[in-house]
């Protein structure tokens, strides 16, 4: 076998002799040993790609080709319309609507999640003596609960009639939204966005303290040393020490907002009206609940195309993180 | 040696004659098993096991495993359902335009020849009440339960604020001023319209009675011709009355964000003094402060209206059979059964809910307010299924956002009727007449 700094005849003639060394080598009777060797390979990793085959491959495939057709689940036979359901997205109001108000989780999400919780996380690392596991859980808490639970739960404390919050506001002296915080057009989302964000901060704080317990001590006793005060330290040790976790938290967060679908559904329905719909939740309603299952899959591809660039730049994120 | 078992042989036979009787006995077991989808809450979950039981017992071999579901979980999962290759074999359903939607996909058993046998259903449920489920003359549903929707008000709340029960919708408007100016923090009416389906329920009304009920039934099912959807004035005047409703103060706050379970509570709980309701309800309500205070009235007739102002809301659910069920003669006789007169009663005596076969009700033993509602249900000529279920689909979702946003002005009565009928246009292009 050639190995560096071999002094062998490296010219054509030299490299054919070599080659038909290798496939004398490469006889059946020699191949046994390589399929030994590929076999164990093949059987731990096929069940993995049987199952990415049938179950994202396959589907992806399918959603896709079924965005070409008209057809639903309540009507028999299906109708080629080419990119029909693609052109109709351009004009669909409640598209648009949807788009926003995925936009609007997505700012927001990156700004309260992640923003609150670096600040959080920092806070526990080094701001908090004493009862940093106490703080911990109760900041994660919202993560284990079902959001089918969280919602309902936020439900009643958005009630216009006995929620919480309407008594607080009004407590406090001000007037809350005549047609409650969820039944108001301009509310809705943002009222979603609350829960949504309280719901998941826990875990990027989770994500984002184990990063920080990773930074070496010292670089904060070298700051101090240097009077550093605790913002600054905080600016210039802990960002730049969990830089690379902080932007695949941005990335995990804008897939999140793009798929967001769960806690809409549960406050809200999309609604008042299609207020507060985001994509995911049009492309439910147009697949089981109106029969567009090529529309819904257009939407579908739209959300995936919107998700793809993040899923891309959060792969190169974590390469160069290893 | 040829003709010779050796023991390893016998016992491979032996192995693969266990293994053979093993997938018979399986396959035996599962055609006797029958896959059965349910609405509702955790009562109509011990009603069903009580069903499940009596079946079983009258139909040895046979197992009947029953889900439940919860309403909107239970739209979707249907529809996802009956597209698997093994759909339920029997499921719960509504009226009108669902089924037939369901019906013209081929998504259905014909269930006609089995109701014409001696002493099933057609002879016990009244054809009225049957022919919600008929397509092009064939019969796809057995309806099990029936029920008007009344309005159902605080009987001393009425006493103590000097309000009388409104003789017409005008009155009605005026009970509404009256109990805000006498109990501002009371809400006349309860509307819980989170879900959309509930302000639905009271435009559906006003739509039959506005417009008059043949055609109403030939918009909803596209009948009509193209242009004349859904172009009646009176659906503009349906809707307006139900903004007159909200003006008036009849709805309690925010009901768009309201969901249908806290307004049931409000009412309940004597924070809202009426709520439009059905016998379904009268179970819970026995175990409320309301309870024995609360009296029935039927939505008084608007004045000048074109349409029966006899009309009444109403609510039917009925079994229905997949086209694809590998065991459609068992299916058949659990709908059968379930809507025998033994189980219909069990249904009034265990839920409250109305049966759509009486024959095995003893009306002496009905309880004074299943009385009264029934009664209304009688008097009524006309029920009024709500457009969420006998609409097409584009149609419905149109109103049940509409209704929402008409509500918080955001859009009018005109601007939601030009929407309803370009999503009529919609599905009569996918549907067609």
């Amino acid at each position: 076998m050639l190995e560096r700094g071999d002094s062998r005849d490296m010219s054509e003639e030299g490299l054919r002799q070599q080659l038909s060394v290798y496939r004398t080598q490469a006889s059946p009777a020699a191949a046994l040993p390589r399929i030994g060797r590929w076999l164990p390979r093949l059987v731990l990793l096929g069940p993995a790609c049987a199952v990415l085959l049938i179950f994202v491959a396959y589907p992806a495939v399918l959603a896709v080709w079924n965005s070409f057709f008209a057809f639903g689940l309540d009507r028999p036979g299906r109708v080629y319309v080419g990119l029909q359901n693609y052109a109709r997205m351009l004009s669909d109001p409640v598209i648009r609507r949807s788009l926003i108000n995925n936009v609007i989780i997505l700012v927001s999400s990156v700004t309260v999640q992640v923003g609150g919780g670096l600040i959080l996380a920092a806070l526990i690392d080094q701001g908090i003596r004493r009862g940093k596991a106490f703080y911990q859980i109760v900041i994660f808490l919202p993560v284990i609960i079902s959001s089918t639970a969280v919602g309902l739960l936020w439900q009643m404390i958005y009630d216009p009639n006995v929620g919480l919050l309407n008594a607080v506001v009004t407590w406090l002296g001000f007037v809350p939204p005549p047609a409650g915080w969820l039944g108001d057009p301009d509310l809705a989302i943002w009222a979603v966005a609350v829960v949504s964000n309280w719901t998941h901060t826990g875990l990027m704080m989770v994500i984002l303290l184990a990063a920080m317990q990773a930074i070496p001590e010292e670089l904060y006793q070298a700051a101090r040393l240097d009077r550093a005060t605790p913002r600054r330290a905080f600016l210039h040790v802990t960002v730049p020490g969990v830089l690379n976790v902080i932007l695949a938290c941005v990335l995990f967060t804008m897939i999140g907002a793009l798929k967001t679908f769960d806690t809409v559904y549960v406050l809200t329905r999309g609604g008042p009206g299609n207020a507060s719909q985001v994509l995911a939740g049009d492309m439910i309603q147009n697949a089981f609940f109106l029969g567009n299952m090529g529309y819904a899959s257009a939407i579908a591809i739209l959300i995936v195309l919107l998700a793809l660039p993040l899923g891309f730049m959060q792969m190169r994120v974590s390469r160069s993180e290893t | 040696m040829k003709g010779s078992v050796t023991p390893m042989t016998g016992r491979f036979h032996w192995h693969l004659s266990a293994f053979m009787a093993a997938l018979l006995f399986s396959a035996a077991a599962s055609a006797q098993t029958l896959q059965v989808w349910m609405l509702g809450p955790s009562t109509v979950r011990d009603y069903m096991s009580y069903v499940t039981k009596a079946f079983e017992k009258e139909n040895p071999g046979a197992t009947v495993k029953v889900e439940m579901y919860p309403n909107e979980a239970f739209k979707e999962q249907i529809q996802i359902g009956l597209q698997s290759p093994n759909p339920p074999d029997v499921f719960y359903y509504w009226p009108g335009e669902r089924t037939d939607v369901l019906a013209r996909a081929g998504a259905l058993a014909d269930l006609t020849d089995y109701g014409k046998r001696p002493g099933w259903w057609d002879e016990r449920i009244p054809d009225k009440l049957l022919e919600g489920y008929r397509y092009q003359g064939h019969q796809y549903g057995v309806p099990f339960e029936a029920f008007g929707y009344d309005m159902y008000y605080n009987k001393p709340f009425y006493a103590a604020h000097d309000l009388a029960i409104p003789k017409t919708m005008d009155e009605l408007l005026a009970m509404c001023r009256a109990s805000r100016s006498k109990a501002p923090a009371i809400a006349p009416i309860a509307l819980g319209n989170s879900e959309r389906w509930m302000l639905v329920h009271l435009i559906s009304l006003w739509n039959q009675r506005m417009v008059g009920a043949d055609k109403v039934e030939s918009d909803y099912t596209l009948q009509s011709p193209a242009d004349q959807l859904y172009t009646d004035p009176g659906y503009v005047s349906a809707l307006q009355l139900t903004l007159k409703m909200r003006d008036a103060g009849c709805f309690n706050s925010g009901p768009n964000a309201t969901s249908p379970d806290v307004a049931t509570a409000l009412f309940e709980n004597g924070r809202a003094a009426a709520m439009q309701m059905s016998p379904a309800y009268l179970d819970s309500l026995r175990t409320t402060p309301i309870n024995g205070k609360f009296g029935i009235y039927p939505f008084p007739p608007i004045p000048g209206a074109h349409g029966s102002q006899l009309s009444l809301s109403a609510t039917e659910s009925a079994l229905l059979m997949s086209s694809k069920s590998q065991h459609k003669e068992l299916a058949a006789r659990f709908i059968n059964f379930m809507t025998s007169d033994a189980m219909e009663a069990a249904l009034l005596k265990q839920l409250g809910r109305i049966p759509a076969n009486m024959h095995g009700v003893d009306a002496a033993t009905l309880s004074a307010d299943v009385r009264m509602s029934l009664d209304d249900t009688a008097a009524a000529n006309t029920l009024v299924f709500s457009i969420d279920n006998v609409a097409t689909p584009e149609v419905a979702n149109v109103y049940l956002n509409g209704g929402q946003e008409l509500l918080n002005g955001t859009v009018t009565p005109e601007q939601l009727m030009d929407r309803v009928r370009a999503a009529a246009r919609d599905d009569l292009a996918k549907f067609g007449h």
